[in-house]
């Protein structure tokens, strides 16, 4: 049996649009389950250790990246749950980087069972699916949501990022990586990632290779910044001036703290320290996945 | 990588997994080591070290010592390179150490100052172009010299 745990605010609170045809599909595949939904992003790892007490071994996160967090920080100190996923966020990286691609072709996923074990990095306590984003990215982490909602939800989208990418200020960067080497550079963003890039389409990871990998963004037109700002979630951009780096630990220090934000929600500030981490998830995916 | 042109998306090049990139204006000191391909546009101090190939871009600047299956320098290089298949300096590369390497190619226009010296292996050969003038009845294709076992 199945655990289903409902962000209701997940994607402008998609799940009211599909509820009643997403019920229907998971009886026809003969895997309902229990139903909880969450009232606040503290409910969310409350409900999963709740259903791992009641005994279940499969827990559903039907929201998007930040839903996925929680769940998973809450079920991963039990190596028997596995992670199941039916995406209706705003940003769904990771259900895009494991083949479920939107919720009605994931409970086709779920019911066909196939699972794998995936990297895990670790913030400070906080262990991550996707990314650890430090500068632009995670200043405009909030501002996300809004691009999925009404249409004054989409200008207060809009308008939020223009003032943030007019005013915002490259920083002072120092990384450190694998205590090998050191980099400084003014930087418009930091993405540490195991998974597929977001949003740079020409730099591709594998999520098993046992490495983070670091993309550093330096000093960028306001122009591009803002078209950076901008672009849907799943949309990408080439951007000039990367640099990629590959390694298992990394410790990034800025001039003045900047924001840290893990799987698209902000958690404190800089300095951070990223390291892979020794526990791996099991989750369900699509026998398609893009690696 | 580089900014061509106000209407042209500014394109990355496909990277393969596993490339490192040092990016322009980055700076990077220390010991640079990985199992796949280098790619340098930034500064880089310390040590560099690969079993694959690494490219020093021609805004790059480096005061390191290179290891390497092949590289190919178009920037500035202080230290020594060791290529353990082929060494190319580009035109406008730049190179003041020693270098080590089965193929080693020079275009003209390169500057290079040290020792070099050449490694075992199937090929032993040098490629250096004309860096003078050729005159006008003489043919300015490469010249090749093979050396002799």
């Amino acid at each position: 049996m199945y655990y289903y745990i409902v962000n209701p605010a997940a994607g402008g609170a998609k799940i009211n649009k599909i509820q009643d045809k997403l019920t229907e599909r998971l009886k026809k595949l003969g895997i309902m389950g229990e139903f909880v939904k969450s009232t606040g992003p503290d409910d969310v790892a409350k409900l999963a250790r709740l259903g791992i007490e009641r005994g279940y071994k499969t827990i559903v996160a039907v929201g998007g990246d930040g839903t996925i967090n929680e769940v998973m920080n809450a079920i991963i100190d039990n190596e028997k749950i596995v992670l199941g996923i039916i995406p209706t966020g705003t940003t769904n990286d990771l259900a895009d980087a494991l083949g479920i691609n939107d919720w009605f072709s994931a409970t086709g996923i779920l019911a066909s069972r196939k699972v794998e074990q995936i990297d895990l990095g670790k913030v400070g306590n906080r262990f991550f699916v996707t990314s650890v984003t430090v500068g632009f990215d995670s200043k405009i982490a909030g501002l996300r949501r809004l691009s999925k909602g009404n249409i004054a939800d989409r200008l207060r989208f809009r308008l939020g990022i223009f003032k943030e990418a007019t005013a915002f200020k490259p920083m002072d960067t120092t990384i450190k990586f694998d205590d090998n080497y050191e980099v400084d550079a003014e930087c418009f963003n930091v993405i540490v990632s195991n998974s597929h890039f977001f949003p740079l389409k020409s730099v591709k990871t594998e999520p098993n290779d046992n490495f983070l990998d670091t993309v550093v963004v330096t000093k960028i037109p306001g122009s591009k910044a803002l078209k950076y700002g901008y672009m849907a979630d799943t949309a990408t951009i080439d951007l000039p001036k990367i640099s990629v780096f590959h390694s298992k630990r990394i410790a990034i220090s800025t001039k003045k703290p900047m924001s840290v934000s893990v799987d698209g929600q902000v958690i404190g500030k800089t300095p951070a320290s990223i390291k892979m981490a020794e526990k791996k998830l099991r989750v369900i995916v699509s026998r398609s996945r893009k690696f | 990588m580089f900014e061509r042109g106000k209407n042209e998306v500014a394109r990355v090049p496909e990277k393969t997994v596993g490339e490192t990139i040092v990016g322009t204006s980055v700076r990077l000191k220390g010991n640079l080591k990985s199992d796949g391909p280098i790619v340098i546009d930034g500064i880089v101090t310390g040590e560099i070290r690969t079993k694959d190939s690494v490219k020093i871009g021609p805004n790059a600047n480096i005061i390191a010592s290179i290891k390497a299956k092949n590289v190919v320098v178009s920037g500035a290089v202080q230290g020594n390179i060791e290529a353990t298949q082929r060494l190319e300096i580009t035109e406008t590369g730049k190179v003041l150490g020693d270098v080590a390497a089965a193929v080693l190619s020079i275009a003209a226009g390169a500057v290079f100052s040290g020792k070099s010296q050449m490694s075992e292996g199937h090929h032993k050969e040098v490629v250096i172009e004309p860096v003078l003038e050729e005159p006008e009845e003489v043919s300015s294709k490469t010249e090749k010299i093979k050396v002799a076992k």
